[in-house]
């Protein structure tokens, strides 16, 4: 009967279980996902430095599964606060604590299970089409990526089904050692919190020195290796709760007194965020951590994606160099966006490659002076020292055969016409940007590779340089957008919590403001505030985290690469992104709190 | 009748609730009253006759099938949005049965929102409150929240808030409805305090004789038609409470 009960209040609220159960399998198919890219060994192995690649995913690994178990955490205490109206009326209404107990206990057990095998299946699917999207997208190849993986499921379930058992048994206890009173007016409950300035300042003050100690720990990695992210993300979190369990709490009563909350719906707002500033500070502390873990991934990865080109840039002068180009070669030339381009005859006799200075006059050769960023000079034949000719990017356009190069010499026009020798013209291109023209670069490479196969080692181009780099960090990269892009949508799911956990009550509050007289613009605008004041703190305290915490990535973004290069544009399309999702759940807010004027009896009205 | 002085006057109301295509049910069917100015008028009926239908239309929280209703020279059934909630804001004053309190708000915060929303300074405001307040002896409680207030200190909150912005019409639907009988005659005598100091008419609903007892006029509803109306005159209250007892009597056959 209690069964019966429980399960009626279930369909009741079927759109917000709706909600609860999409986020819990998104979560589940995102680890599942993850964890078959990190422990599928062969296909580590075979995408990046051996060695480094099994630290990088596990590391991956590590900070997935600690916010995991956060968002578990939060998404338990929404399922926590949906119920409780309800088995608190059982329990007055006669129903014995033990029954309650073993309710929740498969309620929530089940719902955890249904989540984690439906989360698996979406997983594997994921995998087979949303990776390889990505992946396509990036330019990037991961060898030995397959969607079903028997560990990674297995690592899935047994996660997922024990944080779940842990959540059970926590709800139990909660539930049957809460009175039935609070049980059944929880949302009523003004826990005015006492404000005690001494308490507020020492954990404003802790809450800052553990930020500083995360902060020091992520600068610090290399030193204190995988301990460093743990350690980090737990002082980071308490750091951020403190503070703004101090500091929120303290602006909130300053503004109360001033004239400003005595005008319009400010007092109501204040009043509004006072009232449940505890539960905010969860959520909000949770979702900056989200956010900074959303747009630090996101950052890292663009951040590979837009400097591995500029690193490959850094080491030769030219991009590709063709030899005895064909007109198919030429066609794919001719769509590139060519910053510098020269064509030159060779003459290849013995272990000789003779070239024409005349034509050195009419293009001179472009070398490559700069040590990190690219510096360009244009040398004549008589310009060149020893030095320029004996450069590996200049030998390396003629080839002999493995770890054997021609030597250059360089002749006058009248002896170079008189010169014998196997005859062969090399064109060398320069691109503007390595990145945008890859998919051309890449057809040019395999043509000219084709006819002129050279050994593994050797890299010919910047081009060349470019896809061995993406070999070595193209892991790194991928993993950046992949984590970003699942700390986003767990993020979104987080604030979809609060939004349905928090709309039954403010709609409720609307009502009475309604009733009172308040004008719709001004009760819009109330929410429009209030939503986007919990949308900004945790998007402030986020870039802040970001920007201390993108000091980790120095040691694997080595110079030229900087984990803070152009930065700016990433932030931007990230905070733009974050502001459509703000106004998208504004509204929702919207549509789910405000009260509809009753306009359809207006209409039928003369 | 002359309507100069009436504070509402109510004609042919007709309210029927459904859309036109929907199972339509019609709770008024044609009501016409009014209410002077300083009157202290109660409306009883039995329980789905219509008299939260009808507060609702005089306060513009639904909006009539039908007919006119005039409060203080305003019409209301030709106002539009704003209109709407800047007259609920200043002409009229409500009592709810479930006290509509805002929990995240102070007493003092509470009464001050219709004086907020008008954007009157803050000095003016305060005086204002504590004016009330004192009127209504909830000095000590203006700084506690409602969650820490008994059902009956609840609703003299809530009736500083109805009158702290002076309207032309205090309504009350049920207010004593969840008070204890001590509670309740507390807030009666203070309904008659405001309606004969502050010169507040005041509009309300009750079932319960001894409520309607403090009105000077009685309008009885029926089938959503007023169906009877006595007046209290010259005589004292427990004599008016035995003519509304009587007149039930008779109503309800
Ligand atoms: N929103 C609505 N839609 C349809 N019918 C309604 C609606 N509101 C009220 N009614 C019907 O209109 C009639 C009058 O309702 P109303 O709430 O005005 O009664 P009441 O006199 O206030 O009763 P009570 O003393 O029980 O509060 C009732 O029959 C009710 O079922
Ligand atoms: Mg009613």
């Amino acid at each position: 009967m209690l069964g019966k009960l429980a399960l009626a209040g279930i369909k009741n609220r079927r759109r917000d279980y709706l909600v609860l159960l999409a986020g819990l399998t998104m979560s589940a198919a995102i680890f599942y996902m993850f964890a078959n890219l990190a422990t599928n060994k062969a296909f580590v192995k075979a995408n990046g430095v051996v060695g480094q690649s099994m630290l990088i995913f596990g590391f991956g690994a590590v900070l997935l599964i600690l916010i995991t178990i956060v968002y578990i955490m939060y998404a338990n205490s929404f399922l926590l606060s949906m119920r409780q109206h309800d088995y608190g009326l059982f329990m007055m209404l006669g129903a014995k604590k033990r029954r309650i107990g073993q309710l929740v206990f498969l309620e929530t057990l089940i719902l955890g299970a249904v989540a984690t095998a439906i989360g698996i299946v979406l997983g594997l699917l994921m995998s087979r089409f949303l990776v390889g999207f990505l992946l396509n997208a990036l330019g990037l190849h991961l060898a030995h990526l397959e969607s079903f993986y028997l560990p990674a499921i297995i690592a899935t379930a047994v996660l997922y089904v024990g944080l779940f058992i842990l959540a059970s048994l926590f709800n139990l206890v909660k539930l049957t050692r809460t009175t039935v009173l609070k049980l059944l007016h929880t949302d009523e409950q003004a826990n005015q919190p006492q404000v005690k300035p001494v308490r507020q300042m020492i954990a404003g003050i802790v809450g800052i020195l553990l930020l500083a100690a995360g902060y020091w720990a992520l600068a610090n990695i290399k030193m204190l290796q995988m301990a460093a992210i743990p350690f980090a993300i737990v002082t980071i979190t308490l750091g951020t709760y403190l503070l703004f369990r101090a500091t929120l709490l303290t602006i909130i009563r300053w503004l109360r007194q001033t004239k400003w909350a005595k005008k319009h719906l400010n007092g109501f707002l204040m009043g509004q965020l006072n009232f449940r500033v505890y539960n905010y500070t969860r959520m909000l502390t949770i979702v900056s951590l989200l956010f900074a873990m959303a747009l630090g991934a996101i950052t890292v990865g663009s951040g590979y994606h837009r400097q591995l080109p500029m690193m490959a840039d850094s080491l030769g002068s030219y991009t590709v160099a063709i030899h005895d180009k064909t007109a198919k070669e030429q066609q794919l030339i001719s769509k590139l966006d060519v910053a510098h381009q020269a064509t030159y005859t060779q003459k290849r006799q013995g272990k000789t490659v003779f070239y024409n200075a005349a034509e050195f006059k009419q293009q001179p050769y472009e070398f490559n002076e700069g040590e990190m960023t690219p510096k360009y000079e244009k040398k004549t034949a008589a310009q060149m020292k020893s030095t320029d000719l004996n450069s590996l990017d200049f030998l390396n356009l003629a080839v002999l055969g493995q770890n054997n190069l021609y030597a250059p010499k360089m002749l006058s026009a009248t002896k170079f016409a008189r010169q014998s020798g196997k005859t062969v013209s090399v064109t060398t291109i320069r691109v503007k940007n390595i990145g945008n023209d890859r998919v051309t670069l890449k057809k040019l490479n395999q043509l000219e590779m084709a006819r002129f196969p050279h050994a593994g080692e050797l890299t010919i181009g910047n081009y060349q340089s470019y896809e061995l780099m993406l070999a070595f960090f193209g892991g790194l990269e991928f993993m950046g957008y992949f984590l970003g892009i699942a700390f986003l949508a767990m993020l979104a799911s987080c604030l979809m919590f609060k939004i349905l956990s928090g709309a039954p009550g403010d709609k409720r509050r609307y009502r009475m403001l309604y009733k009172v007289g308040v004008r719709h613009n001004l009760m819009r605008n109330g929410i429009a505030k209030e939503i986007g004041i919990l949308f900004m703190i945790p998007g402030i305290m986020g870039v802040i985290d970001v920007l201390f915490g993108l000091q980790m990535f120095k040691p694997l973004m080595p110079k030229p690469m900087s984990p803070y290069l152009g930065i700016g544009s990433t932030f931007a399309i990230f905070i733009g992104l974050y502001a459509i999702y703000y106004l998208i759940t504004l509204a929702l807010y919207w549509q789910i709190v405000l009260p509809q004027a009753p306009a359809q009896a207006q209409a039928e009205h003369k | 009748m002359t309507s100069s002085n009436a504070v509402v006057d109510v004609h042919g109301l007709e309210k029927t609730y459904g859309k036109v295509n929907e199972r339509q049910y019609q709770a008024l069917k044609g009501l016409n009253f009014q209410v002077a100015s300083v009157e202290f008028v109660g409306i009883m009926g039995a329980s789905g006759s219509g008299k939260t239908t009808l507060l609702n239309m005089l306060s513009t929280l639904d909006v009539p099938t039908k007919g006119d209703v005039i409060v203080n020279g305003h019409d209301v059934t030709k106002m539009r949005g704003n209109q709407l909630a800047d007259f609920r804001a200043q002409e009229v004053g409500f009592i709810f049965q479930d006290f509509n309190l805002l929990e995240s708000l102070t007493a003092e915060e509470n009464i001050g929102l219709p004086l907020a929303l008008k954007g009157t300074s803050s000095k003016i405001m305060d005086q204002a409150i504590h004016e009330v307040a004192e009127t209504l002896s909830i000095a000590d409680l203006l700084q506690k929240y409602p969650s820490e207030l008994s059902g009956g200190q609840k609703q003299r909150v809530a009736a500083a808030r109805a009158i702290v912005h002076h309207p032309s019409i205090l309504m009350g639907d049920e207010p004593t409805g969840a008070l204890d009988s001590t509670s309740a005659r507390e807030l009666l005598d203070l309904l008659t305090t405001i309606n004969q100091e502050q010169h507040m008419s005041v509009l309300l609903v009750t079932h319960d004789p001894f409520s309607a007892s403090f009105c000077q006029r009685i309008l009885f509803i029926k089938d959503g038609l007023i169906g009877s109306e006595i007046r209290r005159g010259d005589q004292d209250r427990s004599a008016f409470y035995q003519q509304i007892l009587n007149e039930l009597g008779t109503f309800n056959e």
